[in-house]
């Protein structure tokens, strides 16, 4: 699995009735599936435990999918 | 002419000069700073607003508001520009902090500040905007030392902040009352993730940890340790058990959740609490009264008012000076036990939400025909804000969602809408929360 694949998963775990169908639909955007600062902080957590990297991020550097992958690609 | 809580400041600046303050930087160097740019504040009482997450540089910027006997008005940073300009018009802000000071320059005074009135804060509200709440500095400064006393906080403290300073969790646990003591304030900022949080506590050495909830829900999911933390200190929200648990079991430290009102700074603690959680009894100068329909608390940190909303807060005080919280509860043991909360705020990760704001959002979107605006948990158990709409054929969530943005901050922002072709109401014609809130979670589980 890549990493934008683990992410996606990630982030449909951490978010509220979010689909992979609606994060495709929406581009990837996180704010288009309406995450709150607690879905975000979950994300984080997963992606640390999961990953195993840690990100000290905000909201506005991990719009999307592919932002939080580049970043995560970075962080290892 | 300075205030008391200027000259409580002051008297800690003095004493504890050699002493680290806040984020590496001693009391005589935060005194020599404060006091530098309060000389740059010249006018006579003026109305000067804080926006700005937590830094060492707010600190210095809210002393010197206050020495140059001004009155600091503190504002959450993550409020949008919709919000802040109500607030500056509706308070008739002289000044406004953000990155930098911006002179404003209001049109007269829409409403007289008491002659008494040293600080201003914000409550989500009940009227539909924030409210602006007035403090005498005795009220500020009585908190700070009854949360010294009833906590047991010392000089050799380090307090490690993740709640906003304009937040009555950190104005009141962590401001004054660390420096009355001579303690060390690091102040945390950004997303409260267990991975960032851990860090922190254990660049700064902290002993104490202060932050809302979904804090420790983070710390517990990635069961992370605390170092030399004793004392972890919650509010604002309720704290789930199964997380109360889990972090004594992975830290060896209790969660002490304490119970405290915007209106009337914090009412309990316990350093110690039961299996079962607790609030702990009433801190020194508070007296808590519960009734067959409320809790009633009285202490010495009582807001005096709203400046905006005038006779609203009056009308929650009895005649003998109790606050009318809202909230049911009883004492066991001496000890707070809350059965319910009436007040119809929501509370989203400990920041309040006030539905009517949201609501008055919604109606102004121009295919909305009806809206009603709750409180409902989502799938992962934390309370959310929900919206139940009805409207003109073609109406999306998409642009629902869209208006809300735009004015509200996110946390305001309905993370549920549901489209309906008719707002279930009850025999006398209201929005029927319990059949809304069925209603959503009906076609969540379709």
């Amino acid at each position: 699995m890549t990493v934008r694949e683990q992410i996606v998963k990630l982030v449909v775990a951490a978010g509220e009735e979010v689909t992979e169908q609606d994060l495709d639909a929406a581009g990837g955007s996180l704010s288009a599936v309406n995450f709150t600062s607690l879905s975000y902080i979950r994300l984080i957590d997963a992606i640390e435990n999961e990953l195993g990297v840690y990100l000290e991020a905000e909201p506005g550097q991990l719009a999307t999918v592919d932002d939080i992958a580049a970043l995560v690609r970075a962080a290892r | 002419m300075t205030g008391e809580l200027a000259r409580a400041f002051d008297a800690c600046l003095a004493k504890h000069r050699g002493r680290e303050a806040v984020d590496g930087l001693t009391y005589a160097e935060l005194d020599d700073r404060s006091a530098e740019l309060a000389i740059g504040l010249t006018g006579e009482r003026l109305r000067i607003g804080i926006q700005a997450p937590n830094s060492t540089e707010y600190v210095i910027r809210y002393l010197a508001v206050l020495r140059a006997g001004h009155v600091p008005f503190l504002i959450d940073a993550a409020l949008g520009p919709v919000e802040l300009r109500r607030i500056v018009e509706d308070c008739s802000l002289d000044g406004l902090y953000q990155d930098d000071m911006v002179v404003l320059s209001p049109d007269g005074r829409r409403h007289e500040l008491l002659p008494d009135t040293e600080v201003c804060r914000f409550s989500s509200g009940s009227t539909g905007h924030p409210n602006c709440i007035e403090f005498t500095g005795a009220a500020v400064h009585a908190a700070a030392r009854n949360w010294v006393a009833g906590t047991r906080l010392t000089g050799e403290d380090r307090i490690a902040c993740f709640a906003a300073l304009s937040n009555g969790l950190a104005f009141n646990t962590s401001l004054l009352a660390t420096f009355l003591v001579g303690g060390a304030l690091h102040l945390g900022h950004g997303l409260p993730t267990a991975g960032r949080v851990a860090r922190f506590v254990e660049r700064t050495g902290a002993t104490r940890l202060v932050g809302f909830p979904a804090l420790y829900d983070s710390l517990v999911r990635r069961e992370s340790r605390l170092g030399d933390v004793r004392i972890a200190i919650s509010s604002g929200a309720p704290l789930r058990a199964a997380t109360r648990e889990k972090f004594r079991e992975i830290t060896g430290v209790a969660i002490s959740d304490y119970y405290g009102i915007a209106e009337t700074g914090p009412l309990t603690f316990t350093a110690d609490p039961g299996p079962d959680g607790g609030l702990g009894g009433p801190l020194p100068g508070v007296r808590l009264r519960p009734t067959e329909t409320e809790l009633e608390v009285r202490s010495e940190s009582m807001a005096s008012r709203y400046l905006n909303a005038p006779g609203v807060l009056e009308g929650r005080r009895t005649a003998d000076g109790f606050y009318r919280t809202g909230d049911e509860g009883r004492l066991s043991n001496g000890e707070l036990v809350l059965t319910g909360r009436s007040g119809r705020v929501i509370n989203v990760g400990g920041r309040k939400v006030d539905p009517i704001e949201v609501s008055e959002v919604l109606h102004g979107i121009d295919a909305v025909h009806a809206a009603a605006v709750f409180g409902c948990a989502d799938t992962h158990g934390d309370d959310v804000v929900a919206a139940v709409v009805s409207g003109e054929p073609g109406l999306t969530v998409d642009a629902v969602l869209q208006r809300c943005r735009e004015v509200l901050p996110g946390y305001k922002v309905p993370a549920l809408i549901e489209l309906v072709a008719e707002i279930p109401t009850n025999s006398i014609g209201k929005p029927s929360v319990a059949a809304l809130r069925e209603l959503v979670r009906r076609r969540r589980s379709a």
